[in-house]
């Protein structure tokens, strides 16, 4: 008895301390990351006028790399742990796909004069999202049940659709809006509306709290489905939520930011590897570890090739691919 | 010997056909070339065009050869063409396929104006155009100069400062090696992204607001609301000095901006405009 104590104990303060890291890990690369970008701004240096936009400028888009990061590797960790399968990642549903599709027309429909604003295509981009969502759930489900199985053939086939889509608009589009549209997939976190900035936090804040509220459950599917309802959790209405939830954060994630890979797929693996299974402890963390590596990348992608950008989704790639594979080959060795 | 003798027997039908028909049959796969082709009165000899082509808007009942990122080849061989005008970078695929097919593609990919003067040459040799296309790049040469010497009265320290947005989600620049940037600068303006080191890029938003452009220009459609207010509407923006003073621009027709083709004069008249307005 006082073993198991011993090891609560000893668990708690693992937590701790792993918290107390990756905090301070957030808010230095915060801090480097307001500091360094293709404009010169000294850190003594008196501020003005110029300066103080420019820094708020950083400040805002810091804020989309970390909720967007922290978003899309908690998507990442209820869609891994729901679905039981190591490749899942927020985009397997098909969403982004849906996403792309909701942009794609915007930005073809505003290149025919119908109607182009800032703030169009992340509403288009959300909602492309959404239908897809329920469009997904919808057909995968069979006589009030949705099998998890039946979910994730019907995301991913669903995503082959949609790409297929977008792809066939781009060929038919004009050269400049089709250049442009492969730009916006590659994704971007400068941030010039506030109001969609506001919506993505909303949105993946929720988010989050909502995994973190059912990470019990989430530890429940863990064990298998069938396992989860033997133990009393009400196994559909579970999924409905958890799917919808990680639907959500990857929709607002996609509609500010285009799709930005590897962050959702890699982050929850690494921290599992760290801190564990338990998914009290995997929500938070993998929250605040996504929220730092993609504020690196981003950093990196705005200041490697001044005064141009690098798509920050080259970096996350060249970053993440190589580092998975690792990751992979090291497990298969164990 | 008989082979040689079989070469000339088809090469001798081959002129024959053309010179009986007495026009030549050209296929134009680029809205430039298109363009190209008619400011040198090839109109009429014009069969097929593609989905993309609309200037002079007449050609736009010519027959069409599929869209401008994927042309059919089969309908283009089908036109019997004497002469394919193409791209060389986007379609270098499809300039190869025609090629092994036995047509004569003329691939054009100029990137600054002394390039579009040879291709203009290059497109008027091919049909039979040679006298036109001499003239039309002595009017566009002789253009370019007027606008040259009207910049050259003004100072360079008081040239404008420009930022040319060609995408807003991400903002994309035209810097060194690209049209645009040799546009701007005939015009009398100072791209404020000549050091990007690359035609096209995604360019930094708070460089932006710290090289403070006098003119904005968008080269797309700001749609619904004012271009100034779309633009100055961005968080960090306002302070620009060519927001705070209504100079961002929308109106230019991107056509005549970003078209190798005779009206990028009209696109330099237009920037020379907005510059000096």
């Amino acid at each position: 008895m006082k073993d198991i104590r011993n090891t609560i104990e000893a668990r708690k303060k693992k937590a701790a301390r792993t918290a107390v890291v990756l905090v301070s890990l957030l808010i230095a690369a915060a801090f480097v990351s307001l500091y360094s970008g293709a404009a010169r701004i000294g850190l003594f240096e008196p501020l003005n006028v110029m300066s103080k936009q420019i820094l708020y400028m950083r400040l805002l888009r810091i804020a989309l790399a970390v909720l967007v990061g922290g978003g899309l590797s908690v998507s990442g960790v209820i869609l891994q742990g729901l679905l039981r399968n190591p490749l899942c990642e927020p985009y397997v549903l098909g969403i982004s796909s849906g996403a792309s599709v909701g942009a794609v027309m915007s930005i073809v429909l505003g290149a025919g004069g119908v109607f182009i604003g800032l703030s169009v295509l992340p509403l288009w981009a959300f909602v492309g999202a959404a239908v897809t969502f329920l469009a997904v759930y919808r057909t995968a489900e069979v006589s009030g049940r949705v099998p998890i199985q039946n979910l994730l053939l019907t995301g991913v086939i669903a995503g082959a659709l949609l790409s297929s889509i977008v792809i066939f608009i781009v060929s038919f589009s004009e050269r400049e809006a089709l250049h442009s549209i492969i730009w916006w997939l590659l994704g971007n976190l400068q941030i010039f509306d506030g109001g969609l900035l506001a919506f993505v936090a909303v949105m993946v804040a929720a988010g989050t709290a909502a995994a973190y509220v059912f990470s019990n459950e989430l530890n429940a599917f863990a064990l298998g489905e069938e396992e989860a309802a033997h133990i009393g959790v009400d196994t559909e209405r579970m999924k409905m939520v958890l799917f919808l939830t990680a639907s959500m954060i990857t929709g607002a994630s996609v509609a500010a930011a285009g799709m930005i890979g590897f962050v959702g797929l890699i982050v929850p693996h690494f921290m599992r590897m760290i801190v564990g299974p338990d998914h009290r402890i995997l929500v938070p963390s993998s929250f605040l570890a996504g929220g730092i590596f993609l504020l690196v990348c981003d950093t990196a992608a705005r200041t490697l090739m001044p005064p141009a950008e690098i798509p920050v989704g080259v970096i996350t790639a060249a970053l993440g691919a190589p580092f998975f594979i690792y990751m992979l080959r090291k497990k298969s060795r164990l | 010997m008989k082979k040689t003798f079989l070469f000339v027997l088809i090469f001798l039908f081959a002129c024959a056909r053309t010179y009986a028909a007495g026009t030549m049959r050209i296929v134009s796969v680029t809205p430039a070339t298109t363009e190209i082709a008619c400011a040198l009165g090839l109109e009429n000899e014009l069969v097929g065009v593609s989905t993309f082509c609309d200037y002079p808007p007449s050609v736009k009942s010519k027959d069409k050869i599929g869209s401008f990122s994927d042309p059919n080849i089969e309908k283009i061989i089908m036109l019997k063409p004497d002469v394919v005008l193409a791209t060389g970078l986007e379609q270098a695929q499809a300039v190869e396929k025609m090629r092994k097919l036995g047509l004569n593609v003329i691939p054009v990919e100029p990137d600054d104006f002394e390039g579009l003067f040879r291709s203009v040459m290059e497109i008027g040799k091919a049909c039979g155009k040679d006298k036109e296309a001499a003239e039309l790049v002595r009017d566009m040469r002789r253009s370019l100069d007027s606008i040259r010497t009207k910049v050259s009265r003004t100072d360079e320290s008081l040239r404008p400062k420009v930022y040319f947005e060609i995408w807003n989600d991400p903002i994309m620049t035209a810097g060194k090696g690209s049209f645009i940037d040799e546009m701007i600068s005939t015009a009398g303006g100072i791209n404020i992204a000549d050091d990007t080191g690359r035609p096209f890029s995604q360019f930094s938003a708070e460089l932006v607001v710290a090289r403070d452009p006098d003119v904005i220009i968008l080269g797309y459609m700001a749609g619904g609301k004012s271009a100034a207010g779309s633009v100055g509407g961005r968080i960090g923006w306002g302070g620009i000095k060519a927001v705070k003073a209504g100079r961002v621009y929308d109106d230019i027709d991107p056509d005549t901006l970003f078209r190798p083709g005779p009206r990028l004069i009209d696109g330099v008249k237009a920037l020379n405009d907005r510059f000096y307005k």
